[in-house]
């Protein structure tokens, strides 16, 4: 930085654009969340809020989709984490990587949660075969990872989505800053283990925060994987507020308000964590 | 040059604003003229149709065979776009809330809650219905057509179908499937982890029926919303789904999001039964390969439900009277027999065979004939009609809270 003000005058008015392109789509959105949870516009009926505070459904939907985000995120992490430590300063490894790596980002989420169906359901490509080689005594008994209370088929599917995208901005970072800190510390004596643990991790972690941040709330909100592999009971977030939004009772529309506005807030909070550790660090 | 961008801007909106202030034929109105100015008032417009797009089968025959003959015999441009039950009426409250006399939609296909929703928020134009010189064909006689779920259409609504839900079976896996609701009980407990049913229409559709006949019939709610009966009967279907639950699919603790999973576990053998709420299905579903060739249907003697399904045109249609005409055409005899082949859709007709024409009704038969189907008197013998929609709404709601 060497320019005298913080602020200079030429930048000014980027600033300001970029802040209204994302500001007042944003305002405006939480302004109608919040006057259709106060029933000020759409069909509402009043009490929505205090109808959803106390409904059980609602929290435990939230539950579910705070451990499919976070359950999702932490094993892309710690997958793209490990993909980028152990293959990355090959040049020709890494650019294979990338390119095996870049291969699920253009697939539709739709087409992945269907192929996750045919692979992974009890009438699936996994079940077959499991079946066929006498593992099971038929598909059916194969495990229900599909629809199922823990979401863990949900949760392979964003893993198979998201770890592609953390691994090629790991990857990314491991080739822009990594040999340099590392030769330095290892030349002043630092083991390997020390070096991964006090400089490559705490490095790449914090160069990669960002982008987790941005899975976690992705995820936490995002519909097409939900409602193709996500189990009936309890509810996604996305899937509870959908089904609150379209129901025949027309009183329960404020709901569906109330609960999108505690969506954003939880994915809110995130960010804000984010912002919070960033300036701890 | 940017005054002139600017003023450019002014024109512009001024030109919108002028096309906004004359308001279009509304359907009231054009019911009161001559068919035959209403037919010229059509041509060269564009309806737009708000349907429910979630079968190939039936989006293949609109966009296929419905679109191009109204384009070449009456000039109207007829455009699709998703959406159903309470989405279009939300939509439309908005709309009237936010005073837009023109609207989008000129066209969409409803019944029960949702036409008795929209009613009740005067989103729908009418009447116009009884002016369709087709409509003079429909099987008034029929409860199930002439009324939406007791309710009168009144001219606000035009009927163009009827389904009748059914049980479909898999004749190389269940020799003798279960006939009636107690042999239904014994075969899911017989058969752990083989049935299950849908939390969208279609399941909803079958617990409504279990709702009757687990409570003496259909007759014991006609006549309106009772919630003292409502909740006696719901005590009764709950303890029978309770009773059931520990040996349906996933022991009850997920149940398929909506038919078209509910076919997909029946297709893989995951599960022995899946259901329609239209009777054809077993045929029509297997002729696309979707479930089993060796797939029937089934209706239970308890009774099963049936409707109608209408179209309706919306307060602020842009082109209402284009509208009348596509509800018209899909009432002629060609329409509603095209409509039934099971190798288009198998949907049933609403009209009455015996105000057509000799030749239509030997067309009609041949068509409904099939074996594999089930017979035409097997399904009026069964059939119950819809009952007030509220107690769809409840048990719905019920059914989410207390068993999902």
């Amino acid at each position: 930085m060497n320019s005298t003000s913080v602020f200079p005058r030429a930048s000014l008015l980027p600033l300001i654009m970029a802040g209204a392109l994302l500001g007042i789509p944003m305002l405006i959105g939480t302004g109608y969340l919040i006057a259709g949870a106060l029933g000020v516009v759409g069909n509402a009926a009043p009490g929505a809020l205090g109808r959803v505070l106390g409904d059980a459904q609602v929290w435990r939907s939230a539950l579910l989709s705070l451990w499919i985000a976070a359950l999702g995120t932490a094993v892309s992490l710690i997958g793209a984490v490990s993909v980028a430590l152990l293959f990355s300063g090959n040049e020709r490894v890494d650019r294979a990587i990338r390119s095996i790596a870049a291969l699920p980002l253009p697939v539709p989420t739709v087409a992945a949660a269907v192929a996750m169906l045919l692979l992974l359901s009890q009438s699936g490509w996994l079940a077959r075969v499991a079946s066929q080689l006498h593992l099971i005594a038929s598909p059916a008994d194969f495990p229900a990872i599909v629809n199922d209370p823990f979401a863990i088929g949900l949760i392979t599917a964003v893993v198979w989505k998201e770890m592609p995208f953390l691994t090629l901005v790991a990857l990314s970072l491991q080739s822009l800053r990594g040999p340099a800190f590392i030769d330095a510390a290892r030349t002043l004596g630092a083991s390997r283990i020390q070096t991964l643990r006090t400089i490559t991790l705490p490095l790449l972690l914090r160069g990669m925060a960002p982008s987790i941040i941005a899975v976690f709330v992705f995820v936490l909100g995002s519909l097409e994987l939900a409602l193709i592999l996500a189990p009936s009971a309890p509810l996604a977030l996305p899937l509870l507020i959908q089904e609150r939004r379209t129901a025949l009772d027309m009183a329960s529309h404020g709901e569906a308000y109330v609960i999108a506005l505690l969506a954003t807030g939880l994915a809110l909070l995130a960010v804000l964590l984010h912002e919070w550790l960033r300036e701890d660090a | 040059m940017r005054r002139g961008a600017i003023s450019a801007l002014l024109l512009a909106s001024i030109a919108t604003g002028c096309t906004r202030t004359a308001p279009p034929l509304s359907a009231a109105d054009a019911a009161k003229l001559p068919w035959d100015t209403i037919v010229a008032r059509a041509r060269g417009a564009t309806v737009i149709w708000r349907m429910w797009r979630g079968d190939p089968s039936i989006n293949s025959f609109v966009d296929k065979w419905v679109a191009p003959r109204l384009e070449s015999q009456y000039g109207i441009t007829l455009q699709t776009v998703a959406g159903q039950g309470n989405e279009l009426v939300d939509q439309l409250t908005v709309e009237k809330e936010a005073g837009a006399s023109t609207g989008v939609a000129s066209l969409m296909w409803i019944n029960g809650e949702t036409f008795a929703a929209m009613r009740a928020r005067k989103l729908l134009a009418g009447p116009w219905s009884n002016v369709l010189p087709a409509a003079s064909a429909v099987d008034s006689a029929s409860p199930i057509i002439s009324r939406d779920f007791e309710q009168d259409p009144a001219g606000y609504e035009s009927p163009w179908g009827t389904v009748q839900l059914a049980l479909i079976y898999d004749t190389a896996r269940v020799a003798s499937p279960p006939r009636t609701v107690a042999e239904l009980a014994t075969w899911i407990r017989a058969h752990p982890g083989r049935f299950t049913y849908d939390q969208s229409f279609a399941g909803m559709t079958f617990l409504k029926g279990l709702f009757y006949s687990l409570n003496g019939g259909v007759d014991t709610f006609k006549g309106g919303f009772d919630s003292t009966r409502y909740l006696a009967g719901r005590t009764k279907l709950f303890a029978w789904l309770d009773s059931i639950e520990p040996s349906l699919w996933r022991k009850g603790t997920q149940y398929p999001a909506d038919v078209a999973a509910l076919h997909r576990l029946f297709a893989n053998r995951e599960i022995d039964f899946t259901m329609s709420n239209n009777q054809n299905e077993a045929v029509t579903k297997a002729m696309q390969g979707v479930l089993p060739a060796s797939s029937r249907a089934l209706v239970l003697r308890d009774g099963t439900i049936a409707n109608a399904h209408f179209l309706g045109i919306p307060f602020n249609a842009p082109s209402a009277a284009a509208a009348m005409v596509v509800a018209n055409f899909l009432l002629t005899p060609e329409a509603q027999l095209e409509k039934q082949r099971p190798t288009v859709w198998a949907d049933g007709t609403v009209l009455s065979l015996a105000r057509l024409p000799a030749q239509w009704r030997a067309r009609f038969d041949s068509v409904v004939n099939d074996p594999r189907l089930v017979p035409n008197d097997s399904l009026r013998r069964y059939a119950s009609p819809e009952v007030s929609p509220r107690y769809h709404e409840r048990l719905q709601d019920d059914w989410r809270r207390m068993i999902r």
